[in-house]
């Protein structure tokens, strides 16, 4: 039997939340949503319980101890917040994935410069990288990880390192 | 974070500044709740943990369902299953946290590379593996040659904190006795004082 992964999920929009939300709960996961406010997923969260019984969902506003105690990182924030949760999360996301899912399609590939910048020793991953930035490089067991996680959230256009 | 890290390798090996932040990098750092798993049975063990905070224990299960404690890992101790970590063979023990813990995990390839970058470490691991070695060997020599009391002094002798920490039934499947054996012999321990 594997050990249940936990994946933290950052993110202050309500529409992006559900929607990964809903679609993580799926797979077997314990899920630690992250927000300053938590009140707007109350809801979420007892929806989440009726549609998928077998799902974990915690909503907690510490961005720091959701990072500690995941396995995997998803961020879906703009331009303006990463700089705050890079500096929350630097300590406690060494060698650990972030999936950059962003609001913002123009400033998704700023985002993963910077991330990549302000965590070097994180292993970030985001869609239309074309930062000059080295790529991330990602273990077997990371690979598969971050695979079934994109599967789930129906991310197709990640680059792996043997893409660069 | 990373104090009691440095505490327990520097009190085997010397390390720069430099060596230090080096293998900082490489660390996974990650909360553990009570009860929540590291490692099941059947999985690859993919790390070995430091304990910064908390206490973990090391367990299998035989074919009538009951449990058998091999470790404890309390803050300073490392646990992993080498067979396992070192092979990619599926692992036959769970680890688990008694406590709601902090652990900085290290994958192999990343122990690899920590190995190639402070050449210092291969000492370190030499002598973890070493007292590691030792230990399971008296364990082993407890086990065929003790009887149950001499084994629960020797516990409390040697860790002395664990009594507090540690639920009784765990404590009685790591010696191999019974619960009700654990409660006779502490009770015969208690009339004596």
């Amino acid at each position: 039997m594997a050990v249940k992964k936990v994946i933290a999920v950052i993110t202050s929009d309500n529409q992006v939340a559900v929607n990964t939300i809903n679609k993580l709960a799926t797979g077997d996961y314990r899920i630690l949503l992250i927000s300053k406010d938590k009140n707007p997923f109350t809801k979420l969260a007892v929806n989440v319980k009726k549609n998928y019984p077998k799902a974990e969902l915690i909503i907690q506003d510490c961005a720091k101890d959701g990072c500690w105690e995941a396995d995997i990182i998803i961020l879906a924030i703009d331009t303006p917040e990463v700089k705050e949760v890079a500096v929350m999360m630097k300590e406690v996301a060494i060698q650990k994935i972030i999936i950059i899912v962003n609001v913002n399609e123009k400033n998704k590939e700023n985002i993963i410069a910077e991330m990549k910048i302000l965590l070097p020793h994180s292993k970030i991953a985001g869609s239309l990288d074309s930062s000059n930035t080295s790529p991330t490089v990602f273990e077997n067991a990371d690979r598969q990880d971050l695979q079934r996680v994109l599967g789930l959230l129906n991310i197709e256009d990640i680059k792996y390192p043997m893409d660069y | 974070m990373y104090e009691l890290l440095y505490k327990k390798i520097t009190e085997t090996i010397s390390l720069t500044n430099e060596e230090f932040a080096c293998c900082k990098t490489l660390f996974l750092p990650k909360k553990l709740r009570k009860r929540q798993y590291l490692l099941q049975e059947g999985d690859v063990c993919k790390y070995t943990a430091f304990v910064t905070n908390g206490v973990l224990r090391s367990y299998t299960i035989d074919n009538k369902g009951t449990e058998h404690i091999l470790q404890f890992a309390f803050e300073g101790w490392w646990m992993g299953d080498l067979y396992s970590f070192l092979k990619d063979e599926p692992s036959t023990f769970n680890m688990e946290a008694i406590e709601d813990c902090e652990l900085l995990l290290i994958t192999k390839p990343s122990w690899e590379l920590l190995l190639e970058k402070v050449p210092a470490f291969e000492r370190y691991f030499r002598i973890l593996i070493q007292n590691n070695l030792i230990a399971t060997q008296q364990r082993l020599m407890g086990n065929l040659s003790e009887t149950a009391e001499e084994k629960y002094i020797k516990l409390i002798k040697n860790y002395p904190g664990c009594l507090l920490r540690i639920p009784q039934h765990m404590i009685a499947s790591y010696l191999g006795i019974t619960r009700e054996t654990l409660s006779r012999i502490r009770g015969h321990m208690a009339a004596r004082k």
